[in-house]
């Protein structure tokens, strides 16, 4: 019993461990990139945000990277349903936002009621991307369980 | 779903960390399940069974209400 809990514990602090990292890697490429930006207010040149880019796709490497590489589970069943839920109330937002934004942006512009502003048009437009590509995903989930 | 985890762990004199430990889950996870508020896979529940060597359904009961038929 004391054994099985002792490796259990073990697992826990080795998981602990990366969970950490990630979040350090992710949080210094994201600290990185506003810091480049500051910098670069002071130093206008170029090479100095593209620098700051460079550092923050670093850091979110490293995140992706210690998730993929590691054999150790990072997040139990419970931590990966909540990040589901999470997902689906996010595309469930969305698409109160699709569902009542589009037609509504159409017919305005098509009785030239009211010109919608371009970033909202645009940014409509890649709300409706989004659930292309969600539509593709689900598709392709549905396919690998069936 | 009702459940009796947390008096077979307290049985057994163990922490929700030990047996979190012990089953491969945090210790939030334990703390959701003896609370009612998350219903663990059938994996967990296996694993929790086997740990505590009784049936799922001593463990866990599935009526609403409590009460068996």
């Amino acid at each position: 019993m004391t054994d099985a809990i002792s490796a259990g514990r073990q697992r826990q602090e080795k998981r602990k461990r990366y969970r950490r990292l990630m979040n350090y890697s992710l949080a210094i490429g994201m600290v990185g990139l506003v810091l480049a930006t500051a910098l670069w207010t002071v130093v206008p040149e170029s090479i100095v945000v593209f620098a700051g880019v460079v550092v923050y796709w670093l850091g979110f490497l490293g995140y992706v990277g210690v998730r993929k590489a590691t054999s150790t589970p990072l997040f139990d069943e419970r931590e990966t349903e909540i990040e589901l839920k999470a997902c689906g109330l996010t595309i469930g937002a969305f698409a109160y936002v699709v569902v009542f934004g589009v037609p509504a942006m159409v017919a305005l512009s098509v009785t030239g009621t009211y010109t919608v502003p371009s970033p909202i048009r645009h940014a409509l437009v890649a709300y409706l991307g989004l659930f292309a590509v969600f539509g593709v995903a689900y598709t392709y989930v549905q396919h690998t369980h069936s | 779903m009702k459940n009796d985890v947390r008096t077979y762990r307290e049985a057994e004199n163990l922490s929700q960390a030990d047996l979190a430990a012990t089953v491969g889950v945090s210790r939030q996870t334990i703390n959701a399940i003896e609370r009612e508020r998350y219903d663990p896979s059938l994996e967990l529940a296996f694993k929790l069974a086997d740990h505590f060597d009784c049936r799922i359904a001593d463990l866990f009961d599935p009526e609403p209400d409590g009460t068996d038929e």
